[in-house]
């Protein structure tokens, strides 16, 4: 059992019709993850993780690909018939202030589900339930009847852990679960999640823009940019070894707090993340990348496997073997 | 080195603010100090709740008033009270002298003015110019913070993210200001643009001989910009030192578990170790010290005195119990 794939997806593509002409938001996404393990989906505002996660719990219909989750293809099921599978995908989302219902208790919001998927049925057995749930949480009974409102962000979250648990999920879908709170917030959160994952089995995608929290939290690192993986290694390794020049700006983007001893100096990328409207077949990183070459901008570069585990799309690494180079401007 | 009386740009002094609310006084600055050097960048740092933003509104003399009362305490520029100021030298000294960039550039720019003549508009407000010498600047700031000018006659919603934000600090620097107050003004952009518009800001300043307070809650950004910070905690300052003093030496446990709290991206972390619990009810007034309740190393003097500011050798400074004797000061470091 412990290398069972839990979820797989296969060539997810996921096309926006707009004025100016089809959004390429997810372009051709294959991966899979492992019961009990996390596969962190990295990369800026527009690059596709966010629809990515969507379209796997299929909030959003998938253009083109497949999704599997425990072996069953759910890419066609209807809402009735994944109704079931719900209890078994859950969500948690960025913003605990606007996903949970200002109007209802801390009770209703957890029973919520439960009541939902008719998963207990007595008063009292729902009762005990949340209280539990809360418990697991961190989530002192006392706050059972206060509203959202009352409760700061960490709480808030607290919240929306517990209803995503309140099912028995296997899959978590976590789409920046942290990046709206404090730092000292932020760390108890992320070590209740990782303390659940252990108890619990749990299989977390986990979306966020914040590389040291991807770091500290995946087993596996897959770097989006305009809705294509331009790199995948176990966490370890892509942070040792990266190789796709967007990933080397990205870690180099990030500010550290070292003053003196150990400061890295740090390689900016310029431009921005341009739009995902009618990309030509070119290498969709060309525009910002100091290692440009001709072969980029002919076809845009499959990804490939350069060592276990290890997969980059960039021309240059597949010719060259290693990224030892010099720029081309 | 003690900075000389003619160093000091921006000193404030015993600075309380409070928000007198239908729910109650919310006493967001408890008693302030704080200097800037001309030329210096000071970090403020601290969490949501801080008083971090309160404070830089008070230097702007800018607190919403109701509810916002700033009860005592002085704010010197160059040696002059602005809290003493009246309506006309306030209105000279924004924008002018005191400049500020705030966290959302989607939202500080008006939508149907383009974006040459906003920032024409704060050119002209200061200075005795003619409408085409003013545009004229403006364009020459376009270009200083890398847009080309000929987009002078675009509208705010014609540019990205960071394209906006960069016309948000075309502003704030338009009328070479000597002090910048930037508040929390990468946190809305992605981490590549962030890393471009640091160090656009950090160089447009030392090129200009300005001064900076920049607000965070970022520790990698402070070390990146700042030659000092001041961490803040509950409506005062708890640490404060150059950034080398604080970020090598972190001596107050508030301090301690901000940069605990961190993961790390230079090497894969076991457990985080999170501050418990959180920030005091800033409607409460607080007997002792703020962080006491959260602290691992807490005793019962600071349940019952607050602790002030004292020097530990350079600039460095903490406001806690376990540094006022020698002895205590073993076995925290670390």
């Amino acid at each position: 059992m412990a290398d069972e794939t839990v979820l797989q997806v296969e060539g997810l593509t996921k096309y926006f019709p707009t004025a100016a002409g089809l959004l390429h938001a997810v372009d051709g996404l294959d991966f899979s993850v492992p019961r009990g393990k996390t596969l962190g989906l990295v990369g800026e505002s527009g690059c596709g993780k966010s629809t990515t996660g969507r379209v796997i719990l299929k909030l959003l219909k998938p253009t083109s690909g497949r999704i599997i989750f425990q072996g069953e293809d759910i890419t066609n099921y209807s809402a009735r018939r994944m109704r079931p599978l719900r209890c078994q995908m859950q969500m948690i989302f960025q913003d605990p202030f606007s996903s949970l219902d200002p109007r209802q208790s801390v009770m209703q919001l957890i029973s919520e589900p439960i009541i939902q998927h008719r998963l207990l049925k007595s008063k009292r057995d729902i009762e005990h339930r949340t209280l539990e749930l809360m418990d697991t949480v961190g989530l002192a009974s006392r706050y059972i009847n206060t509203y959202p409102h009352e409760l700061d962000g960490g709480r808030r979250q607290r919240i929306g852990i517990a209803r995503a648990l309140a099912v028995d999920p296997k899959l978590i879908v976590c789409d920046e679960p942290v990046s709206a709170l404090d730092v000292s917030i932020q760390a108890q959160i992320l070590n209740l999640l990782k303390q659940l994952q252990r108890e619990y089995g749990l299989t977390y995608l986990f979306i966020t823009h914040n590389l040291a929290v991807v770091r500290y939290f995946s087993d596996e690192i897959a770097v989006m940019y305009l809705g294509k993986i331009v790199e995948q290694a176990p966490a370890e390794r892509l942070f040792s070894k990266p190789m796709h020049p967007y990933t080397k700006a990205l870690f180099d983007a990030v500010p550290q707090p070292i003053v003196g001893e150990g400061r890295v100096e740090r390689q900016l990328i310029r431009g921005e993340i341009t739009s995902a409207v009618n990309l030509p077949d070119e290498c969709r990183f060309c525009s910002r990348c100091d290692y440009v070459m001709d072969a980029c901008r002919q076809k845009d570069p499959p990804l490939i496997e350069i060592a276990p585990g290890h997969r980059v799309a960039c021309a240059r690494v597949r010719s060259m073997g290693d990224f030892t180079i010099e720029k081309t401007r | 080195m003690k900075p000389s009386h003619d160093d000091v740009l921006l000193s404030v002094q015993d600075l309380h603010v409070q928000y007198d609310t239908d729910a109650g006084t919310v006493y967001a600055v408890t008693g302030l100090d704080l200097e800037i050097q001309r030329k210096h960048t000071v970090a403020l740092v601290g969490e949501t709740g801080a008083g971090k933003t309160t404070t830089a509104l008070s230097i702007l003399n800018l607190v919403p008033n109701p509810p916002g009362v700033i009860t005592k305490g002085t704010i010197l520029l160059d040696g002059q009270n602005i809290l003493e100021f009246g309506a006309e030298e306030l209105q000279k000294m924004r924008g002018n002298d005191v400049a500020m960039i705030f966290q959302d550039p989607m939202t500080a720019l008006n939508p149907v003015m383009t974006v040459g003549e906003q920032i024409a508009e704060s050119i002209a407000l200061h200075n005795d110019v003619s409408e085409s010498e003013a545009m004229k600047r403006a364009k020459n700031m376009l270009r200083l913070v890398g847009i080309d000018d000929g987009r002078a006659g675009e509208y705010p919603h014609q540019f990205s993210g960071g394209m906006r934000q960069r016309v948000v600090i075309a502003i704030a620097l338009a009328c070479k200001p000597r002090l910048l107050i930037a508040d929390e003004p990468t946190t809305a952009l992605d981490v590549t643009i962030q890393a471009q518009q640091l160090v656009l800001i950090k160089d447009l300043i030392t090129n200009g001989g300005m001064s900076m307070l920049l607000i965070t809650h970022d520790l990698g950004v402070v070390a990146e910009t700042s030659d000092d910070v001041a961490v803040m905690y509950s409506g005062r300052i708890v640490e404060r030192g150059t950034t080398a003093e604080v970020f090598n030496d972190r001596l107050h446990p508030y301090t301690q578990g901000l940069f605990n709290s961190l993961p790390n991206l230079r090497k894969q972390g076991e457990e985080l170790q999170p501050i418990k619990g959180m920030m005091p009810n800033p409607m409460e007034r607080i007997v002792g010290c703020p962080f006491a309740p959260r602290c691992e190393h807490v005793m019962d003097r600071c349940l019952k005195e607050e602790p002030v500011l004292k020097e530990q050798g350079g600039t460095h400074a903490v406001a806690c119990h376990l540094y006022d004797d020698s002895t205590a000061k073993d076995g925290l470091h670390g």
